[in-house]
């Protein structure tokens, strides 16, 4: 089957991306995040056992969750496709609804910026104010975190992971020849006032 | 930020742990020493997340199995599971059934290690935390093990905790 996609999406997308992200949300199993929160944080404590750093951890989450989900982020994508286009700027649309999905957050900033320059690479930029990774953290007398260890690695950073993932597949799915990167670039736990992902995407070289 | 309290009532969906969980376990499990340390270590990570969730949600029931579900159901906010009890003169057995656990998943099929250690190890922290404040009356010990669990190809998760009488 040939699949047509639009250039970019409209008003009927952005309406469904907002009816459909609800129901997704809806329909998925659920736990509390008090237990995503705490196991979040038994799992970096593990892997700072085994790589010594909380900063060598967090880059092990990052690489551990840039490969992580794929069966089950390829089942999101094939359903959110309906609200898919070629324009490399309404992954600000698709990265909102994919968090609500997932979180049942609503990302209250969210912002495509064009290259200023040749060579710049796209970019979508989103905040969040409340991170259920970072809660509790800044007074657990179990797990000290100090500012410095956060300096390479926020401690957010598997959402940038998983997002690194999710951003790639739907360029691969509707064919925009981009490669997404995804940072985290502000975490509450460094005393931002809130957690900040950069998603960049470079052309991708012909082969 | 928010306070990890009010976490409790908020719900995520389960695939934000069990994506990371999945490919954590493959880690350790490569670069630890043996099965019985990652064993060891699954069955610490566990009591410490029971620890903290006693520490921000007590036991608003006394009776063990009013108490076991409201913890399941509040706080882990799992849904589909079933208690059973045995009763014996000097302790009670119980086994609590998971349709599906919050880590198992059952495209991996892990041999030598219960995938889903934490999870017992949860309610088990969280008993003997329990006992040990007095909310929970009569028992004087608790010990969990994993009985069956998806991601070692049951159809289920199930836990055994026995829960040693007073004397």
């Amino acid at each position: 089957m040939v699949r047509v996609i639009r250039e970019k999406v409209g008003f009927k997308q952005k309406l469904l991306s907002s009816i459909g992200k609800r129901l997704m949300f809806r329909k998925q199993k659920k736990i509390s995040k008090l237990l995503i929160n705490l196991s979040y944080r038994e799992i970096i404590r593990l892997l700072i056992e085994v790589d010594g750093s909380l900063e060598k951890a967090l880059n092990t989450v990052f690489e551990l969750s840039s490969h992580a989900g794929h069966d089950f982020l390829m089942e999101w994508v094939e359903e959110g496709s309906v609200i898919f286009s070629n324009f490399v700027g309404d992954h600000a649309l698709w990265i909102k609804a994919g968090y609500y999905s997932f979180t049942g957050d609503n990302i209250k900033y969210i912002k495509y910026f064009p290259p200023e320059k040749e060579g710049d690479p796209h970019r979508v930029i989103w905040r969040i104010d409340k991170c259920f990774l970072c809660s509790g953290m800044n007074y657990d007398d179990s797990f000290k975190i100090e500012k410095k260890d956060l300096e390479k690695y926020g401690y957010g950073i598997p959402i940038a992971g998983i997002f690194q993932t999710t951003v790639n597949m739907i360029n691969e799915y509707v064919g925009i020849k981009f490669e997404g990167k995804v940072r985290e670039t502000k975490c509450m736990l460094k005393g931002d006032p809130y957690g900040e992902f950069v998603a960049e995407f470079y052309p991708k070289k012909e082969d | 930020m928010i306070p990890r309290e009010n976490l409790i009532r908020d719900k995520g969906s389960i695939y934000l742990i069990q994506m990371i969980y999945i490919e954590v376990f493959a880690y350790l499990r490569k670069n630890l020493e043996s099965l019985e340390v990652l064993e060891n270590k699954l069955r610490e990570m566990g009591n410490r997340i029971g620890k903290s969730i006693y520490i921000y949600y007590k036991p608003r029931k006394f009776s063990l199995i009013k108490m076991l579900r409201d913890v399941i159901h509040v706080a882990t906010g799992v849904k589909n599971f079933k208690i059973k009890t045995v009763k014996k003169s000097n302790k009670i057995e119980i086994t609590i059934i998971y349709n599906q656990c919050p880590l198992c998943v059952s495209e991996v099929e892990e041999k030598g290690v219960h995938y889903c250690i934490p999870t017992m190890a949860i309610l088990e922290e969280y008993l003997k935390l329990a006992i040990n404040d007095g909310k929970l009356k009569g028992f004087k010990s608790v010990e969990g093990k994993v009985i069956k669990s998806v991601s070692s190809g049951d159809d289920h998760c199930e836990y055994f905790y026995k829960l040693i009488k007073s004397d």
